[in-house]
């Protein structure tokens, strides 16, 4: 499952390349000029993580830095939206949930993630009344799930990750049943949304694709007006376009001051919709808040390689080949760093850094982005990728013992 | 080869992954082929009986419900008895001009277990290849090295395997009774003859699963294919003899009957429709080979862009999802009722010379009027187990949904379990009473050609709804089950075969009282001949509302999905 986390987050990358190709040019320059041998191979295989400069990269932080601001006008100390304290589930002998704790507060879009397997399903499935817990409390706008289940849903919206519908409706259908169901017939923004979607309402939904019988949980639940969206994976099988309609409409939902409870293992969506973010592993919440307080969930992985002369004609950097060669003996000194990257491990936000020859390997605070590529304007750098860590990636780094544990 | 790369390994896949459906439907299936050997000399031992049966299966009706015997000395005029006149096992048969237990039991059983072992390769041909197609498990095997026909040829290959076990099995078993004329060789071409017709669906079925555009589709197409292949046989044997005939002969269910099993033992039909399996089974393969996975051929035909007023809630959906099967069963339903009621002169005639079937019917005297009583009593419970099938369905609908995954969707809505359960207990209940309706008056319509006025309409329609409370009863049976034991809630099967057995059979086979009493319709009184009970009715009606209430509150209590 990690495997997707990865893919997806890749893939959200991938849009942003072509706006950054402009401002990339002059450095792949230099790199046609000096042909490497291996640094071409390198760059065919992640074209997509091409070397962002500082002038790009500033304003992503700048927006990146702001959303923690956001979240905190948003969280007042009110009665919250949607709580559950010390739920426990068991399914036969397998105990699903451990004691959840949530708490999320009117207006603000709440990320829920956790591997496979972890609960997120099966919280969801508590919150929706479909199943009973066995212990502890879970209560959306004040009233008992599981009691009130009728006319909470008349407020909330829910799209599941596995969509399944009836073979003999047209998803057309479909969108106005799921719309009457939940007794809003208000529904102003169905036809725009079904257009957004890039979605055709006059198949059966036995001909569908999964990413468009997903349009159609989509659909029907952003077409009305919910105050609390609970979403569980919403956006399993669409294509990175349809995941920027997506995430316009959660941001629409919330500035109209919606609830969205967003469960999902993209790391990337998460964060870029999320105002305060709780982890499930195993059935319990292990860590949770907002993200200025998870800020290391957003430390990227940083490769950086400086052009190198070994064996090469145009020497224009020959000055470091001597330095390359005694970088190359310290491999495995990871903090021991001098010629070409002299320094890098003082640079602020810079962690675990690693030096392999004109290769450097370190993790990186996204707030430091800035003081870190400060420091490679002067470098002669032939190739950076730089690459948010995965869901599997932060487990290991954070919990790492325990994930260890968990796999044996 | 490359097309049909690693079949043999799917064969395996196949039988491992089926190992209990297929064991289930085998045993099933030789049971429905044999189960009625060991009655059959009880049932017509003196000559009498037997001519006056086969009086009765002379009537149209009847031959269009079971089917015609070539070779026996009333259809001397057809081209079937005229090869007859040369066979020597025409000799064999000598009394009653052929028609012998042998002949009995093909007319009775043949075109029965010829239509069971159609659905069973119907639904599972198509269980391994469009179903399997379009649950995305296809494709998982198409990126092996697995050829894009293997699945197909596989599923063929098992269908070849179990028809074939299933013919030898019948082919062994009846002769094993030992009654005079049903031997090994007449066993033998009956057994072949399912097992070829039973082939013939297979293949069709293959077909259909190439061209429609969902499995749904496929098995809905299948199915109408089957149906026409019903009635063209019934049209065709009631024409026995004319030209029209010949519309019996282009069905395989038709065609089986051609053969005379324990009379004739012609082979030509086995071999023709072997022959028609394997000519099918080409085409399906070669439609396989130019389709793309996941399409049809079909033109698909657009669905609505918005519902409609009448799709608004959960009670209107609980109703779309069963509406086709239940106009499907209410044609069903209405037509043998009404097959019925054509064959009540006919059946009298039997009747009176017949003291075993007298006492399956519960006839006590044979007089004009006492003798319609019981007749109408005893089909009307018969019609009414059989509207109760499509009325049980609708309950575990709901079972269904749920299991599927779609009931969280709708429940995740403004919607209560206990409303959308009341929605198919209503559906359930309000069909029940339009499938006793129409029992009454299939039976009453066709009874007015065949019988004149003495049966009213009154009393059919009294005699449905004596009935009704007992069909109800499944309603709530089915709901306890659904909502309480989930799991647990196709035992209501099971519930409603014993019954059938009990009305069929159950006086028949000497079971004592109170076995009997376990199903409802043996202890509501048999309304013409007794009189209708309404305290007893109201006391079913309400253990009926208990159960269903249980199954209500539990449903609201439980986990579902």
């Amino acid at each position: 499952m990690a495997i997707q986390g990865v893919q997806e987050t890749k893939g959200v990358q991938t849009t942003e390349a072509p706006q950054q190709a402009q401002p990339a040019q002059p450095t792949q320059t230099t790199q046609q000029a000096q042909p490497m041998q291996q640094a071409q191979p390198t760059q065919q295989a992640q074209p997509t993580q091409q070397a962002q400069p500082p002038q790009q990269a500033q304003p992503t932080q700048q927006a990146q830095q702001a959303q923690p601001t956001q979240a905190k006008k948003t969280i007042k100390t009110t009665q919250p939206t949607l709580q559950t304290m010390g739920l426990k589930k068991r399914f036969g002998k397998t105990q699903a949930l451990d004691g959840v704790n949530l708490s999320v507060q009117a207006g603000e879009v709440y990320g829920f993630i956790g591997p496979n397997g972890a609960g997120k399903s099966t919280t969801i499935r508590v919150l929706l009344g479909i199943i009973k817990a066995n212990e502890g409390s879970a209560q959306i706008f004040g009233k008992d799930v599981w009691r009130d289940a009728v006319s909470i849903h008349k407020k909330i919206a829910y799209v599941p990750g596995d969509v399944n519908l009836w073979s003999n409706l047209s998803g057309g259908e479909v969108i106005d049943l799921f719309c009457r169901l939940r007794k809003q017939h208000e529904r102003s923004y169905r036809d725009e949304l079904i257009q957004r979607f890039e979605f055709d309402p006059t198949k059966k939904c036995g001909t569908y694709s999964k990413g468009n019988r997903q349009k159609v949980a989509l659909v029907a639940a952003f077409c009305t007006q919910a105050d609390l969206y609970i979403l569980d994976e919403p956006t399993s099988g669409l294509d990175p376009l349809m995941e920027q309609v997506f995430r316009q409409c959660v941001a629409k939902a919330k500035e109209r001051g919606a609830t969205v409870l967003l469960s999902s293992h993209i790391l990337s969506e998460v964060e870029q919709l999320c105002d305060r973010i709780s982890i499930i592993r195993a059935g319990k919440i292990i860590d949770s808040g907002t993200l200025a307080e998870m800020r290391h969930l957003t430390r990227n992985k940083v490769v950086v390689e400086l052009a190198s002369t070994t064996g090469t004609t145009k020497a224009t950097d020959a000055i470091n080949t001597a330095d390359a060669t005694k970088d190359t003996s310290a491999t495995g000194t990871p903090f021991h760093t001098d010629g070409q990257f002299s320094g890098l491990e003082n640079v602020s936000g810079v962690h675990e850094l690693s030096v392999n020859g004109n290769r450097a390997e370190f993790t990186l605070d996204n707030s430091h982005t800035a003081s870190m590529l400060a420091y490679f304007v002067e470098k002669n750098v032939a190739h950076m990728t730089s690459t948010p860590p995965t869901l599997e990636e932060l487990f290991m780094g954070h919990y790492g013992d325990s994930a260890n544990r968990m796999e044996r | 080869m490359n097309a049909i790369h690693n079949f043999a390994r799917l064969i395996l896949f196949v039988l491992r992954r089926d190992r209990i459906y297929l064991s289930l439907w085998v045993i099933g299936l030789v049971v429905l082929g044999v189960f009625f050997v060991p009655m059959l000399p009880e049932m017509v031992g003196d000559e009498a009986s037997r001519r006056a049966l086969e009086e009765t299966m002379r009537n149209p009706a009847m031959v269009a419900m079971c089917g015609i015997v070539p070779g026996v000395s009333g259809d001397a005029g057809t081209a079937a008895a005229a090869i007859a006149a040369n066979s020597s096992n025409v000799a064999n048969s000598g009394e009653l001009g052929g028609y012998t237990l042998g002949a009995m039991f093909t007319q009775f059983i043949l075109v029965w277990a010829a239509m069971g072992f159609a659905i069973f390769n119907i639904l599972f041909v198509v269980r391994h290849t469009r179903k399997n197609e379009e649950e995305g498990r296809l494709e998982l095997f198409c990126a092996l090295p697995v050829g894009h026909n293997a699945i197909l040829l596989a599923t063929l290959i098992v269908a070849v395997v179990a028809n074939l076990l299933m013919a030898l099995l019948i082919s062994l078993i009846i002769p094993a009774f030992g009654i005079e004329t049903l031997d090994f060789t007449g066993a033998l071409s009956f057994g072949f003859l399912l097992a070829a017709c039973g082939l013939v669906f297979a293949g069709i079925a293959a077909i259909i699963a190439q061209v429609a555009n969902t499995s749904r589709g496929a098995m809905g197409l299948t199915l109408i294919v089957f149906g026409v292949c019903y009635l063209l046989r019934a049209a065709g044997d009631i024409a026995l003899g004319m030209p029209e005939e010949i519309m019996a002969l282009i069905s395989p269910l038709g065609l089986i009957e051609r053969s005379g099993a324990f009379v004739l033992n012609e082979a030509w039909p086995v071999a023709m429709l072997a022959l028609m399996a394997l000519v099918l089974a080409i085409a399906a393969f070669a439609l396989s080979s130019v389709r793309d996975s996941g399409a049809g051929m079909l033109p698909s035909r657009k669905g609505r862009v918005r519902a409609t007023m009448l799709l608004r809630g959960e009670w209107s959906l609980a109703w779309r999802q069963t509406r086709g099967m239940l106009i499907a069963w209410a044609i069903v339903v209405f037509s043998f009722s009404a097959a019925y009621g054509a064959v009540f002169g006919d059946m009298q005639t039997f009747i009176e010379n017949n003291e075993l079937y007298r006492m399956m019917m519960q006839v006590q005297s044979a007089s004009q009027s006492d003798f319609l009583d019981p007749v109408v009593a005893m089909l009307t419970m018969i019609m009414t187990l059989i509207a109760a099938v499509p009325v049980v369905f609708v309950i575990l609908r709901l079972r269904t949904e749920e299991k599927r995954g779609r009931l969280e969707q709708v429940l995740a809505k403004a919607v209560s379990r206990v409303y959308m359960f009341l929605g198919y207990i209503v559906i359930a209940c309000v069909s029940a009473v339009v499938m006793q309706a129409l029992i009454a008056l299939g039976l009453w319509c066709t009874a007015q050609t065949s019988v004149g006025d003495i049966l009213s309409l009154e009393t059919c329609m009294k005699t449905a709804f004596n009935y009704l409370p007992g069909l109800l009863l499944f309603v709530g049976i089915a709901a306890l089950l659904v909502g309480v034991l989930p799991r647990l809630s196709n035992l209501v099967w099971v519930y409603l075969v014993f019954s059938f057995f009990v009305a069929y059979l159950g006086s028949m086979l000497n079971m004592p009282k109170w076995t009997e009493n376990l199903s409802p319709f043996s202890v509501l009184p048999r309304y013409p001949v007794e009189e209708v009970d309404p305290l007893l009715i109201c006391l079913l009606l309400v253990v009926t509302a208990a159960l269903s209430a249980v199954g209500v509150v539990g449903y609201r209590k439980r986990d579902l999905g």
